[in-house]
């Protein structure tokens, strides 16, 4: 131990030096974090606590102008002075902005970063952006104000000019009426002065007369006063200054002027009468005020407020215009600020990266030198404790070979009896642990106490010192001779061994077990010492190989039916009656023909099994004739025989139903045992038998359809009937609940939905309505859907809304109304028809399609149709299938009352 | 109206009332302004609480009661109106008629007059107002003219003057035009015109036999009129008050002794107000003014006194169908036998 004292010193020192590296590493991994996280505060705290604020403001402002804008379209919306005055109304704040960009100055000036001077700038820009906003808004308002007044005085214009135009006329049509009354009293004059002298000066006064030229001119007159009162609407519709001033211009003008000079040469003609002459100067200076009313040159009159507002109108188009640049530019704005900030915040992001870039060199370097000094301290330690290891492992050599001079052959004996108790537990676990029994025979027939656990399980426990012939063998006499007889040649040692373990029994029956029996000579040296027993159960492994034989005939049969059936048919009805003739057989000579043919036949149609039978019975027969005693078939081999035909008969009977019927009746359960066989072997062909066991779901449909012609024809509709069912076939008993109410929903389109071909062709529709029902699966095959739909009035939401009402359910929403369309009670029928109308049928087919776990939709156009869909989620287990085979959608025409009588 | 109805409810309850009840009368003047009339009409069935509202005058203040009285589902019973306006077919449940609506008076007028006397259809022409009252008048005619056969009904004279003027020389120059000159002008339009109508185609020579239908009121034409209104006929959808022997009138002269408040207008609230009483007899008050209704839908015949005795159901709520032809024969409303009396030459 001396040199062990001087190891001890350096490790020591070396143990303080990793010590203190290990403590460099902290220090230079904790140093750089504490920096890096405090950079880290630094930088969060300025962006939450300025350049965030900074943000949300520009975000604010950036707000504003939008619903400021949004506000000015629905200010250039406004139709008239209300609607302006409400909307004015609504203005939103935006003049609080520039405040709101002041306020923000004080926090940009108190954040630390280089683009500082840069943010204040543009958020200078931006305050005067704003103010040339407001400022523009204030202009746009006073502009769409002034136009809504304007056109508000112009309306009332037109109207009062409208009124007097009207009064004007009537005061001409009494001038014309009473002008036509003195040119017909001079007509009447003339007609009875025809028979007198005086005809002639009376007939000129009638014919170029005062009275029949004024009414000429008063015809005038109309026509152009109802001219001008058309004019005078285009004002009010004209756009533009141009067009209105070519209107007053060049329709108005011209108009006037023959209004003047009309009433002018009505004037000169009645200027005999005073009265009239009074009259028509009343109307003269009447036309003249409508006149200066509607084309002076006033303000007022409405040409000069048409003007006004279309001046107006473009004066707010450009306002409007520059607005609309002053907004693009207050966005650009935003968006410089928000740039600048942005610049900002990436400067602070960069700062406090660089300073963690930082932490991390020093990190790295810090702990790499730390690394190196705890490599070199370690070093050292592992060189002087390889050095005391070794002056220890000289000691323990040394104490070593002591020890072992003195224990040497004890242990050796010890272990050597522990190794064979050892192997014997091994062996006693290996023997329980088979799935075979295993037993050992000694020469002279007894079982040895070593066999595995299953023997007992299947033989019982053996007394001691049992014999094998008897343990083994008690239940079947002829092995049991075989196999004493077999051990016996075996001891005798005449004949090699393996001929006769050859001989020894090689099955054995056991209650419901076959049993396979293998023999292994145990030997000793060149001697057999006894006999290993193997024994396998291979029950289940016959009964797999005949189901499969089994299945594999009836692919074969079945093959055979499918491809001929007739052929089929007769092969079952010839092996009934051979079967009948071997049964009857009073010889074997009898039996022989008709069991070869029963064999043959059956092999051809694959019934193999059969064939096998026939062929072990023709076997024995042939043996026992050949013995010399010829025998008929016994009763039980005829039963044996019977019994694995009727046994194929019934797996076959699907096929076996009487051909006369083209329509095979199956047993369902009988169907799905031969379809789960016949899957394992032929999945194709089991698909198809599958496909053929689901009903088409056109079927289903059709059946509901069927009910659509009588129904029209009771309420005088003639409807096609369109089914479409993309070739589904689907076991649908478990939508029977749904398919039994669907009848309701058809009702109610036949009845409400649907209109008379009458109303339709008014309509513009075409005479026959479309009722469509349709079925289809969701690609996940999980929900199957049912649609029924008609091109009729579609749903009358307000008469549901009404009804529901009236039976106080919800009627606020959509949703509402299509829960209350299903409600009971509720029906939009005003007269209840024994088809349907009482509102119970529509709950019921929500109730069975609720009860199913689906939903109802329901979508209607007024005037278009309504379409049902009822959504159901397929239960576990049910299948739908598509047909392979082309099948189109199909259109039923109904039986319409006249095709009927035609 | 009033004087009629007074009259006749208080010879009722001198009797003793209706089934041991007093009939009372709740009177509110329109003064013939709808505007006025929905107040009133809801003031009396909310407030007042009556069983039915009687004797409604004017077609637009009826305009306004109708829809009220279906809603509050009180009869509006013997309305002076003949307008189509309180005749729909179906009749509105709670709107019952006496009178026979102004189409029927034309109707009536056209047959008698083509039926007695020797006017052939092209020689009469007509005078309407040129709103729905006048329309009415006329369509009334033209159905008349056409269920007898006479297709061209359309293309006849038809002077129309402006409803609230009296421009009604335009009119006149279609009468007195020599190439086609009326026999009869049929006048559907208030008194003011007519009377000046009648007297500027007389003064131009039209000699004419003017008939109006009972609107025009026959007095207010003889004010105006004078002698020029002689020979003038009007169509009344009831007897003469004074002449005729039908016992309605007779139990009207000793309901209303005093002559002078004696009109066809007071003689039709009278008889509006016997029908309502006839009416009122059968009816189960406690099962409200509905009652009402039930008791003339049933068809029981219900005798007024006049020539025929009628009844009503539920598509027809208009009691008379009967139109009397009077005339005015030195400033008296005479009753007409027959138009062929009207009729010279």
């Amino acid at each position: 131990m001396r040199f062990g004292g001087r190891c001890m010193s350096h490790v020591q020192r070396n143990m303080t030096m990793l010590v203190g590296a290990i403590a460099v590493i902290v220090i230079a991994l904790g140093g750089p974090l504490g920096l890096t996280l405090g950079a880290f505060n630094a930088t969060t705290k300025v962006l939450s606590d300025k350049l965030l604020p900074i943000e949300l403001t520009i975000g604010g402002v950036s707000d504003a102008l939008a619903a400021s804008f949004a506000w000015h379209g629905r200010l250039n919306a406004a139709v008239n002075l209300q609607e302006f005055e409400a909307v004015k109304l609504e203005r939103p704040a935006a003049n609080g902005l520039d405040g709101r960009l002041a306020s923000l100055r004080e926090t940009v000036r108190s954040v630390d970063s280089s683009h500082v001077n840069e943010v204040l700038v543009r958020l200078g820009q931006l305050e005067t952006g704003v103010r040339h906003f407001v400022g523009q808004e204030e202009q746009l308002l006073a502009s769409h104000g002034k136009r809504h007044g304007l056109q508000q005085q112009f309306e009332q214009a037109v109207a009062g000019l409208d009124r007097d135009l009207r009064a004007h006329l009537l005061s001409m049509d009494s001038l014309q009426g009473q002008i036509r009354l003195d040119f017909m009293a001079q007509l009447a004059e003339l007609d009875s002065t025809s028979r007198g002298g005086k005809f002639s000066a009376v007939a000129r006064e009638v014919v170029e007369g005062a009275d029949r030229a004024a009414y000429d001119v008063l015809q005038d007159l109309r026509t152009s006063t109802i001219l001008m009162g058309m004019q005078l609407g285009r004002i009010g519709l004209c756009n533009d200054i141009d067009t209105l001033r070519s209107i007053v211009a060049n329709e108005v003008g011209p108009t006037v002027g023959t209004v003047n000079r009309r009433l002018a040469d009505l004037l000169e003609l009645v200027q005999a009468d005073a009265a009239r002459y009074e009259q028509v100067q009343r109307v003269q200076e009447k036309f003249q005020d409508l006149v200066a009313r509607s084309t002076g040159p006033e303000p007022t009159s409405l040409r000069g407020l048409r003007q006004a507002i279309l001046e107006e109108i473009q004066r707010a188009a450009t306002t409007r215009a520059k607005f609309q640049d002053t907004a693009l530019e207050l966005g650009t704005g935003v968006v410089g600020v928000q740039q600048a900030v942005d610049g900002m915040v990436n400067e602070l992001k960069e700062h406090a990266n660089n300073s963690i870039v930082r932490s991390q060199w020093v990190a790295v370097v810090g702990g790499l030198l730390a690394l190196v000094g705890v490599a070199v301290a370690l070093g050292r330690i592992a060189g002087s404790v390889r050095e005391l290891r070794r002056t220890n492992e000289e000691l323990l050599l040394l104490r070593d070979s002591l020890r072992q001079a003195n224990a040497g052959l004890e242990m050796k004996v010890q272990e050597r009896t522990e190794a064979l108790a050892e192997r014997e537990v091994a062996v006693r676990r290996l023997l329980n642990g088979l799935a075979e029994g295993v037993v050992e025979v000694s020469m002279d027939g007894r079982l040895s106490e070593e066999r595995s656990r299953v023997v007992e399980e299947w033989f019982g426990v053996p007394e001691p010192g049992a014999r094998a012939m008897e343990y083994l063998f008690s239940t079947d006499a002829h092995a049991q001779v075989a196999f004493e007889m077999g051990l016996e040649q075996l001891v005798d040692g005449f004949l090699p061994v393996e001929l006769c373990i050859e001989q020894l029994p090689t099955r054995l029956r056991l209650e419901s077990r076959t049993l396979q029996l293998n023999y292994r000579p145990v030997l000793d040296g060149e001697a057999t010492k006894g006999l290993l027993v193997i024994i396998e159960d291979i029950t289940s492994r016959l009964v797999a190989e005949r189901a499969q034989r089994q299945a594999h005939e009836f692919q074969r049969l079945a093959q055979h039916v499918l491809q001929d059936h007739d052929g089929f048919m007769r092969f079952v009805n010839d092996a009934s009656e051979l079967l009948q003739r071997v049964g009857d057989a009073r010889s074997g000579e009898e039996a022989k023909m008709p069991l070869h043919t029963l064999k043959g036949n059956c092999a051809v149609f694959g019934a193999q099994e059969m064939a096998d039978l026939c062929h072990g019975l023709e076997d024995q027969l042939e043996e026992a004739r050949s013995e010399g005693v010829p025998r008929p078939p016994t009763k039980e081999e005829v039963q044996r025989l019977e019994l694995a035909w009727e046994q194929m008969l019934s797996r076959m009977a699907v096929f076996c139903r009487p051909s006369s019927d083209s329509v095979v009746s199956i047993p369902r359960e009988e169907l799905e045992r031969i379809l789960e066989e016949l899957r394992a072997f032929d999945p194709e062909l089991a698909l198809q038998v599958e496909r053929c066991m689901l009903a088409p779901v056109r079927d289903e449909l059709s059946r509901i359809g069927q009910h659509v012609g009588r129904l029209a024809e009771r309420l005088n509709k003639v409807v096609d009937v369109e089914i479409e069912c993309h070739k589904l076939r689907a076991d649908l008993r478990f939508a029977q609940p749904l398919l039994g109410e669907l009848i309701h929903v058809v009702r109610n389109a036949l009845d409400h939905g649907i209109e008379t071909p009458e109303v339709r062709k008014a309509a513009g529709k075409q005479e026959r309505a479309v009722l469509r029902l349709a079925s289809e699966i969701s690609h996940d095959g999980k929900t199957l859907a049912f649609e029924v739909s008609d091109d009729g009035r579609g749903i009358d939401w307000d008469k549901i809304r009404a009804k529901a009402r009236e039976q106080g359910l919800p009627n606020g929403t959509q949703k509402d109304l299509v829960n209350a369309l299903f409600a009971s009670g509720v029906s939009t029928a005003d007269v209840v028809s024994d088809i349907s109308g009482r509102g119970v049928g529509m709950s019921a087919v929500r109730a069975a399609c609720v009860s199913l776990g689906g939903n109802v939709e329901v979508h209607s156009v007024a005037g278009k149709g309504t379409r049902f869909l009822f959504k159901i989620p397929t239960p576990h287990g049910v299948k739908v299938l598509r047909d392979v085979a082309a099948e189109p959608a199909s259109r039923v025409p109904s039986l319409s009352p006249v095709a009927r009588r035609g | 109206m009033l004087v009629g109805i007074e009259a006749a409810f208080a010879e009722q309850n001198a009797a003793g009332g209706v089934q041991g009840r007093r009939l009372e009368l709740v009177v509110r003047d329109d003064a013939y302004e709808p505007a006025r009339t929905a107040p009133n009409m809801r003031q009396l069935i909310d407030e007042e609480g009556v069983f039915v509202v009687l004797g409604n005058v004017g077609t637009p203040t009826a305009a306004v009661a109708v829809p009220i009285v279906q809603e509050k589902k009180v009869p509006l019973w013997g309305a002076f109106t003949g307008a189509g306006l309180l005749r729909h077919t179906p009749p509105d449940r709670y709107v019952v008629n006496y009178r026979a609506s102004y189409a029927q008076e034309m109707a009536y007028l056209i047959d008698q007059l083509l039926n007695e006397t020797n006017i052939q259809p092209e020689q009469v022409a007509f005078f309407t107002q040129n709103d729905a009252y006048g329309d009415a008048g006329h369509s009334g005619a033209m159905v008349a003219l056409k269920q007898r056969g006479y297709v061209r009904a359309e293309r006849l004279v038809r002077a129309r003057y402006t409803r609230n003027t009296e421009d009604v020389e335009y009119a006149v120059s279609q009468f007195i035009d020599p190439r086609n000159r009326p026999k009869v002008v049929f006048m559907v339009g208030t008194a003011p015109p007519c009377a000046k109508m009648v007297r500027l185609a007389k003064q131009y020579g039209l000699d004419a036999l003017f008939i109006a239908v009972s609107f025009v009121g026959a007095t207010a034409l003889m004010e105006r009129l004078g002698p020029l209104a002689d020979g003038i006929v009007v169509s009344q959808v009831v007897p003469h008050p004074e002449k005729s022997a039908l016992r309605a009138a007779t139990s009207f002269r000793a309901a209303l002794p005093d002559a002078k408040k004696r009109s066809f207008v007071s003689f039709e609230g009278y008889l509006a107000a016997r029908f309502l009483i006839e009416a009122a007899k059968r009816a189960r008050f406690e099962q409200g003014p509905d009652s009402l209704i039930r008791a003339i839908e049933d068809g029981t015949p219900i005798d007024l006194g006049l020539e025929e005795v009628r009844s009503l159901s539920q598509q027809n709520h208009q009691l008379e169908q009967s139109v009397w032809p009077t005339i005015i024969r030195e400033g008296q409303v005479e009753p007409l036998a027959s138009l062929k009396n009207a009729v010279r030459g």
